[in-house]
Formats: structure tokens, sequence, C-alpha cells
């Protein structure tokens, strides 16, 4: 087995007390304090992570626009200067090969962001599909990533950004001066809550995730491991890659429609545009045992009179709603006579046990209304 | 780290207080750090049989479920109750309030097999390098 990869805030993380957790080949913090106290610091006030692991590809000039439109099921033509998409990367089959976010910097040059699990498979199609005559530059290795997210995300941000960065519309993106250093800052995230993405040069990561950490403690801000950015995720209903989306699952499965424009000509598009006809055969739905405390885990079969309907795809507490929380995948022919919004009855099996629950809607958690329109306001 | 002189710890991570006939049983101060926040306990009934080595309950963390061994063979004549409501009392209190069950001992020579604090302590400091 290769030796784990290390960001270069990995010395920051020992020094604050975290503990570390193999991910995607990164020794990575899966939580400091706690993962309870870290879910609900994002949830009220404000979290910061490390997400340098995360894969970084820029692409300029039309030809650029013309591999990312050809790769990649959204349409970055679509695209105005300062601004990003969530978009997927399918194989011709329709099965997931990533899902990413595309930032178009200005008129020539765009930045894509992808799962650090993925990033030599993602590599691997774009060049396949001729990344290295339109000059692809895999920049993940020098690229750091922090995330700023949390209802007083916006207000720590001004401690060390100039007014326009902190008024960024969500999906939007800016090249900025933060503390000293450049980078690049979008108000994109993966938490249910407002916040922001900062990509800084890897060597200049640690200075500007210590700054922010001690401009941002009068708010409550703390450091947040992937354990805490996994249940957040997973309130908000967002999918991970490998749980939610995999080779093996199209986006349309997923929910996740509304980012394929099957009108476009992109590798998958036929595939999917004939599951879009079809329709597909399982569509992910939110999953609660009955009890609120039996956790549904990865891989539970959800049953339905004995029968398997699907599985569990991702389960776990979810803090801030004080109860386990799951999503799964259940067959289509299940869903159609059986209304998820009335709460459809099914069991999942628990190490042999049938445990009583009910489908749900997604997501389980939506930021409040009051703090939307503070962040709209300011 | 600690592991209170007077206990017996298995491998596993397993802690047990023994008197003439009732062992109580739970997890070391160890396995619920490593575990972190525990959201949820799964055991077993009173009257059930345990056998020493086999997995007897489960605890689950944020992260994770894990099985629990028993430490030794016997019958169960008490759950901690307090559990199944109130799951983080093992992370708070794992030697005390923690305490997963208690089991009437059948054979007293299972706790032979059983490492003493000090042993205990030396698994773990290896296992943290």
């Amino acid at each position: 087995m290769e030796p784990l990869k290390r960001t270069s805030l990995y010395d920051t993380h020992r020094r604050l007390g975290a503990r570390f957790t193999a991910f995607a080949g990164f020794e990575m913090p899966v939580s400091y304090g706690g993962i309870v106290e870290e879910h609900l610091a994002v949830r009220r006030a404000a979290g910061l992570f490390d997400l340098s692991h995360m894969g970084e590809f820029e692409l300029s000039g039309p030809p650029g626009l013309a591999l990312l439109e050809r790769a990649l099921s959204n349409s970055a033509a679509h695209l105005a200067p300062g601004r990003a998409q969530y978009t997927l990367m399918c194989a011709e089959d329709g099965g997931t090969i990533d899902d990413l976010i595309v930032y178009r910097l200005d008129l020539e040059r765009y930045l894509v962001c992808v799962n650090a699990a993925n990033i030599k498979a993602d590599r691997e199609e774009f060049l396949s599909l001729g990344g290295d005559r339109v000059g692809l530059s895999d920049r993940s290795a020098e690229t750091g990533l922090l995330a700023l997210q949390g209802p007083a995300a916006e207000r720590i941000l001004a401690e060390l950004a100039p007014p326009e960065v902190c008024r960024l519309a969500r999906f939007a993106v800016a090249e900025a001066e933060l503390a000293g250093l450049s980078c690049v800052i979008a108000r994109t995230g993966y938490t249910g809550e407002d916040g922001f993405e900062i990509f800084v040069p890897a060597e200049q990561a640690a200075s500007l995730f210590e700054a922010l950490l001690e401009r941002g403690a009068r708010f409550g801000l703390k450091p947040c491991g992937l354990g805490a950015r996994d249940t957040l995720r997973l309130e908000a209903g967002l999918p991970l890659y490998g749980h939610e989306l995999d080779r093996a699952i199209s986006p349309l499965e997923a929910g996740l429609g509304a980012f394929v424009k099957l009108e476009r000509d992109f590798v998958g598009a036929s595939a999917l545009r004939r599951q879009a006809q079809q329709g597909t055969a399982r569509r992910l739905v939110g999953l609660l045992t009955d009890d609120a405390r039996t956790p549904a885990r990865q891989g539970y079969p959800v049953m339905s009179d004995g029968r398997r309907v699907g599985a569990v795809t991702s389960g776990s507490y979810a803090p801030a709603l004080r109860r386990p929380v799951a999503m799964a995948y259940v067959e289509t022919a299940f869903l159609a006579g059986n209304d998820i919004a009335a709460s459809a009855p099914v069991t999942v099996e628990v190490r042999g046990r049938l445990v009583a629950s009910r489908l749900a809607c997604l997501p389980f958690y939506r930021r409040p209304a009051k703090k939307q329109a503070e962040a709209a306001d300011a | 780290m600690e592991a209170p002189a007077g206990l017996k710890f298995s491998k596993q991570h397993e802690w047990v207080a023994a008197d003439k006939e009732v062992a109580t049983v739970g997890i070391t101060d160890y396995a619920e750090q490593q575990l972190g926040e525990i959201v949820y306990v799964e055991l077993p009934s009173v009257g059930d049989e345990v056998s020493k080595n086999d997995p007897f309950g489960v605890v689950e963390s944020i992260k994770t479920a894990s099985d629990v061994y028993a430490p030794l063979s016997g019958t169960v004549v008490a759950v901690n109750e307090q559990l199944s409501d109130h799951p983080e009392i093992i992370n708070e209190d794992p030697y005390g309030q923690g305490w997963l069950i208690k089991v009437k001992i059948r054979d007293r020579a299972d706790l032979d097999d059983l490492l003493e604090s000090d042993e205990y302590e030396a698994l773990v400091a290896e296992a943290r390098e």
C-alpha cells in the first residue's frame, strides 16, 4: 500500500489535537474536539475545514471550454465570468465518474475542483478527450483549499477580506487578497450552510488557516474535520461520491437531473436521455428509523413485505436533528405505490434484525430562512 | 490514559470488575476515545448467555458500528438500561456509570486469561505508536 499523503496543514492539525483518518489516500483530520461539537459550530456559528486533499484542474480559452462541454453534464458555456456551477462527469453508459464544481474565474480561465479519490480518473477522462492538446493543467498538489462554513462565515471573512468579496452571491467566485495572500474565493460549500471555499497556494494554506481561526474565535469559529463534514452533508441531503454516486449510478438516479443538460452532446448524454425517457430503476430517498435511535448504515438492506426494495448508501447520527438519518436507493417500482412524502413504511435490516423505518424527503435539514435573508441582505 | 488497578482487561479493550459471582463488563477509556462520540448501544437481554471472545453487543459512534466481545462466559444478570437513552455516558464515565452488562461467572478460570491494568496500559501504549 502506498504511504498516506499529507496536506500542508498536517502539523497545524496535529498541534490542534486532531484525530486522523485515512481518506482518499490522505491522512486527514477526522475531528479535533468531537464531531458533534464541530457539527453544531457550523450550524450555529462557523467551522473551518482543510480540504487541500481535493483536486484542482485549470483550463483556459475556447478549447478549454469545449473540453468541459464535452466531459461534463452541466453547461459550462452558460457560466458567466465570476460564477460557479455543480456538474457531473459521466461515462458513456451514464454512470458517474465524479461530481465536481467548475469555476469560471474570468473570460478565459476555468478552475475545476474534484474529489480527491477521483483525481486520477478525472485526469484520465479529460486526457482521453484531448485534455493535453488544450493545456489541461493538474494543480492538485500545489493548491490548498479551506472551507469557511456557517452563519457567521461572512462576518469572519470580513475580518480579512475586502467588502466586495464578502458580498459575493451564492455560487459566485472572485480572485482577491486575503490576509495578504492571493486567493480564489467562492461562495460555495458542502454543509447546507452559507459559507466560502478558499483556494490558496498549498504552502500558504496553514498561515491562512491560522489567521482565520484567530480572527474567527470570537465569532465561535472552530476547526472541523471530515467527520463533521460527512454528518453536515448528510443532514443537508448532499451526495458523497462512493456512497450516493459511483460508476454504476447515474446522476438521474441520484436526483441530480437539474445538473444534467440532456439537450447537449456530452459523454454519457445518449444513455442518460434513454434513462430519462424510460425512467430510472431506483431513486435516492431519505430514510428514518422509527425508534429515532438505531443508525441505518451504508449497505443495510431496505425491506418491504419480506422483499428487498433497496439499500442504505449513507447513514449516521445527525447532531443538529439529534437522531440518526440515512439516505438509500429504493426501487422506483416500489416508490410508485408508496408515497415518500407520506412517510411510506419500510424496514431496515440491521445485523439480521428488522427495524421499522419510514421513507423521507431529502434534505433532512434546511438552513433557517432568517439566516438566508441575512446572508442576502449583507 | 487510565486503566484503573483492580480491574481486568481484554485485548479487545473491554474491562471486567469481578466479585465472587458476578462480573461487570464495559469498554475501556481507550476504546471509547478511539470510537469517539457514542450514539447507540445494542446489548443482550437479562438471561441471555454470552461466550468468551464472542460478540455480545454493538457500540456505535457517529462514524462506525463496533462489536463488543465478551471477556468471559456466563449468563447476563443485568443490563445498563440507562445507555439506551444516554449512550454518551460511556464516553463520560467508561469505568463507572458507563458499564454495559453484568454476567454471572461460569468459570473463574476465564478471568485468569485477562490482562492486569499495567499489562493493558502497555498494550495500549504500543497501539498508540
